[in-house]
């Protein structure tokens, strides 16, 4: 399962849902080479993210993070998480 | 003079022969003669649905207005196309028509006219929606409804007698729910291969949106491969829905059933194809509980079949009258 961990200009750091930014999961599940590729569309989903919200929670960095099942014998044994793309306010 | 009637001498089987009795038996399965009140009625249910849709199961596509036009990867038909980027605005005036002209073809008002707006505005909808990296195909035999609808008469003179046209848009509806299951088979083994049928696609739907009711069979792989089996080949045999008789109803309630299944293990309702599963049942047999007027052929004030085809006038209310006439009738029984 894919999710968003965002930083903001405040300093505080959340974790999103999909939805959050607008795009439901499987959606992003298409769309996850173009965000490794290239991790300024994360710059233009946080700059639309932020418009709609306050100023203090103005989004300055935003990561994409991939939820990996490892399975042994068909069964789920161990989870851990990729971090697919990331982009930083300069 | 005495006639000789039969024939002992075999008709000839001319390769133009049975050609011809090809073509004319696939001309009777794609035109059949079904109740016009059926696609009346399926219509009726369609157009309710794409104002139910449009409201509440599609409603993230509204979403994507907001979203970077970058993450806009339009469909082949948005690349040939000269269709534009999603916009906030674009997609409150393409919500706002579907909803106006799903309600006018709702009560039949211009009903080819307004099916058509609706098809197109609707198409674009789902170019919207499939244009940011998943497509969904549950709404493939809907947007085949929304097409053929357009073509039935909308003469409600019709509505009790049998109609080919109505026939083939309700058959045109049922091949495309066919070929949703039968090419759905067709995607996992030509991206999967053959192993799809040995792999975790169920372990992986059931930890990313399982329910109470799945999450157990997780630690059951094996269920779960055989489920695989069932569901491609259920998928692969859907063409047998087709089918007259015993065999088609059993494919027909095995979807439902396998729908049921489907949304209480992972929440996956389908319901535009689902609404267009109805294409396979007497939906004109269906009474809502609430009284229904039907409309009749207008003739003129004068015409001497003014009364004729009305019947006793409490029959039901198939009739509309006022109240003034209606106790004119009463009053003179």
């Amino acid at each position: 399962m894919p999710h968003f961990e965002a930083v903001t200009v405040s300093g505080a750091r959340l974790e999103l849902e999909t939805e959050d930014l607008g795009l439901r999961t499987a959606e992003v599940l298409g769309l996850m080479d173009r965000f490794r590729r290239k991790p300024a569309l994360l710059r233009r989903l946080a700059q639309t993210h932020s418009a709609t919200g306050p100023a203090r929670s103005r989004l300055v960095e935003l990561s994409l993070v991939q939820g990996i099942h490892s399975l042994r014998d068909g069964r789920p044994r161990g989870y851990s998480e990729e971090i697919v793309s990331v982009w930083r306010e300069r | 003079m005495a006639r000789e009637i039969g024939c002992s001498k075999p008709a000839t089987q001319t390769p133009g022969a049975v050609l011809q009795r090809a073509a004319a038996g696939l001309g009777r399965w794609w035109y059949p003669s079904l109740p016009h009140n059926r696609v009346v009625v399926f219509r009726g249910i369609i157009y309710a649905f794409v104002i139910v849709d449009v409201l509440l199961t599609s409603f993230a596509i509204g979403w994507h207005g907001e979203l970077p036009g970058e993450l806009y990867q339009p469909l082949l038909i948005g690349r040939i196309l000269p269709l534009p980027v999603p916009t906030p605005l674009l997609l409150s005036v393409i919500k706002t028509a579907l909803l106006v002209f799903s309600a006018l073809a709702l009560v039949r008002k211009m009903p080819r006219l307004t099916g058509i707006a609706v098809f197109v505005l609707y198409l674009e909808w789902m170019v919207v929606n499939f244009s940011y990296g998943k497509v969904d195909h549950d709404r493939f035999a809907l947007l085949v409804a929304l097409a053929v609808l357009p073509t039935v008469s909308p003469n409600a003179a019709q509505d009790e007698g049998l109609d080919e046209a109505a026939g083939w848009a309700l058959r045109c509806v049922q091949v495309a729910v066919v070929l949703t299951y039968f090419m759905a088979a067709y995607a996992k083994l030509r991206f999967g291969g053959i192993e799809w049928l040995n792999g975790a696609t169920l372990v992986r739907a059931i930890l990313r949106r399982g329910t109470v009711v799945a999450d157990p069979l997780i630690a059951y792989p094996a269920l779960l491969i055989g489920a695989q089996y069932l569901i491609v080949a259920f998928e692969l045999a859907s063409p047998l829905m087709l089918a007259k008789g015993r065999l088609g109803r059993v494919l027909l309630w095995a979807a439902f059933a396998f729908h049921a299944g489907i949304y209480a293990t992972l929440r996956l309702s389908f319901i535009p194809h689902l609404v267009c599963l109805l294409a396979f049942l007497p939906v004109e047999r269906l009474r809502p509980p609430w009284p229904v007027t039907t409309r009749r052929r207008r003739t003129g004030r004068g015409s001497p079949d003014r009364y004729s085809s009305q019947g006793p006038v409490c029959q039901g209310s198939a009739t509309k009258l006022s109240r003034k006439a209606l106790a004119e009738r009463v009053s003179t029984r």
